[in-house]
């Protein structure tokens, strides 16, 4: 409560010196919320006034930008428009705005959301001397049934996308009838920039 | 505020025009249901009680209730392994246009884990200002997949009992090793299986040894 009385009282006076030297005379801290963020790359810009602002870790410049929350240092005047933009995405995820346009008000200026989903990607790989039935792998939560076929080696792949930069972990959840299969490449590994439809190895003897 | 104050006014006009032609103003207990994905829930209301399938996204008692009457739809029996709540389920017939209650059902989650031993710390600090030096933490971290993530740390114990992911009933869980800890091989055993309610997996075991 403190911290608030002195940084609106700080806000106030900077808008005070700014009005008199012919500046902004703004009051509003155009600021909001963060999902799905991870790691450094996007860049949001407020069109309404040409304000660039990078969401970068550890950034600790006045006000605080993190993952989750972020504000622009300069302050907005009460029914000036603002139109916050994503510029640039991090390379792993697409950030969408929503309520982050309009005249500014304190209904509206400190709530803009910021969502961010991970690109999906395919994750597969190719079993190899497999001669019956009965073998599943999982990733976690996520299986994948291989049945036995004419051609050596099997592909597969999962039928649940992934997003990128999660990481994965493959197991026989299953072996199948008579036969010992061992995952002999990408057991463990972290979802790239593409799919990764050859990522997996299964050998069965 | 101002709805609920106007539907009392329908209603009341409703139940007067009603009880003008002799009948009276009749209501439907009833509302919404969502994340029923299983059959077994059973609602009542005073002495009637309904089954809701899975699936439904709706209820209605068949009993319709007067102006005026209190009704309080509770939970008679959950769902096998659900856990059902109902919001805006007690009031007066009336007091709204309409009854409407919302029953929302989730899952309910079981841990995977079991044991670790062996996490113990390979390396110590060096410090430069002559304080004793320390041990640096070993870090093993375990994945369910791409999915729950948990790091175990020699600096917390180098054994115990470790969660590795929380799931519902009848889902798949696969847990590997993403990162060894430094000079020791870990292993794990019964990573494998599938969730049986009302059961948790507590037998994983995970054992570092140093390589020989």
């Amino acid at each position: 409560m403190k911290n608030m009385t002195l940084r609106s009282s700080v806000a106030l006076l900077c808008g005070a010196i700014l009005s008199a030297c012919g500046g902004s005379d703004g009051s509003l801290q155009l600021s909001g919320s963060i999902s799905g963020l991870d790691a450094d790359g996007l860049e949001l810009t407020n069109t309404g006034n040409g304000e660039v602002l990078p969401i970068t870790q550890g950034l600790t410049s006045n006000p605080t930008t993190s993952y989750t929350s972020f504000s622009f240092p300069k302050l907005v005047a009460v029914d000036e428009y603002f139109n916050v933009t994503v510029t640039k995405n991090p390379d792993y995820a697409v950030c969408t705005p929503t309520a982050n346009q309009g005249k500014a008000n304190v209904y509206n200026a400190y709530y803009v959301v910021i969502t961010c989903v991970a690109k999906q990607r395919k994750l597969g790989g190719s079993v190899s001397g497999l001669t019956s039935d009965g073998l599943v792998l999982a990733n976690g939560s996520e299986t994948v049934n291989v049945a036995k076929s004419s051609t050596n080696p099997i592909t597969f792949v999962f039928p649940k996308t992934i997003g990128q930069k999660s990481n994965f972990g493959i197991n026989v959840l299953q072996q199948p009838a008579g036969q010992q299969c061992t995952v002999t490449k990408g057991a463990t590994g972290t979802i790239g920039n593409a799919d990764m439809l050859d990522a997996i190895e299964v050998k069965c003897v | 505020m101002k709805f609920s104050y106007a539907g009392a006014l329908v209603a009341l006009t409703l139940a007067s025009l009603l009880s003008a032609c002799g009948g009276k103003a009749q209501y439907t207990v009833q509302g919404s249901v969502s994340g029923l994905t299983v059959d077994g829930l059973q609602l009542s209301n005073g002495g009637n009680t309904i089954d809701v399938p899975k699936g439904a996204s709706s209820f209605a008692f068949p009993q319709q209730i007067d102006y005026g009457t209190e009704y309080d739809i509770t939970i008679t029996r959950n769902p096998d392994y659900f856990t059902c709540g109902v919001a805006g389920g007690k009031g007066s017939a009336g007091y709204t246009v309409s009854i409407g209650a919302a029953v929302s059902c989730t899952p309910n989650s079981y841990t995977v884990g079991g044991t670790y031993s062996g996490l113990v710390s390979v390396e110590k600090t060096t410090p430069t200002d002559g304080t004793t030096p320390t041990d640096v933490p070993n870090l093993v971290t375990l994945i369910n997949g791409s999915g729950a993530q948990v790091q175990l740390s020699s600096a917390t114990a180098t054994s115990g009992t470790f969660t590795a992911a929380t799931l519902t009933n009848g889902e798949v869980y696969s847990i590997s090793i993403l990162t060894q800890p430094k000079n020791l091989i870990c292993t794990l055993t019964n990573q494998n299986g599938v969730i049986r309610a009302p059961n948790s997996v507590t037998n994983l075991t995970l054992t570092c040894v140093k390589p020989t």
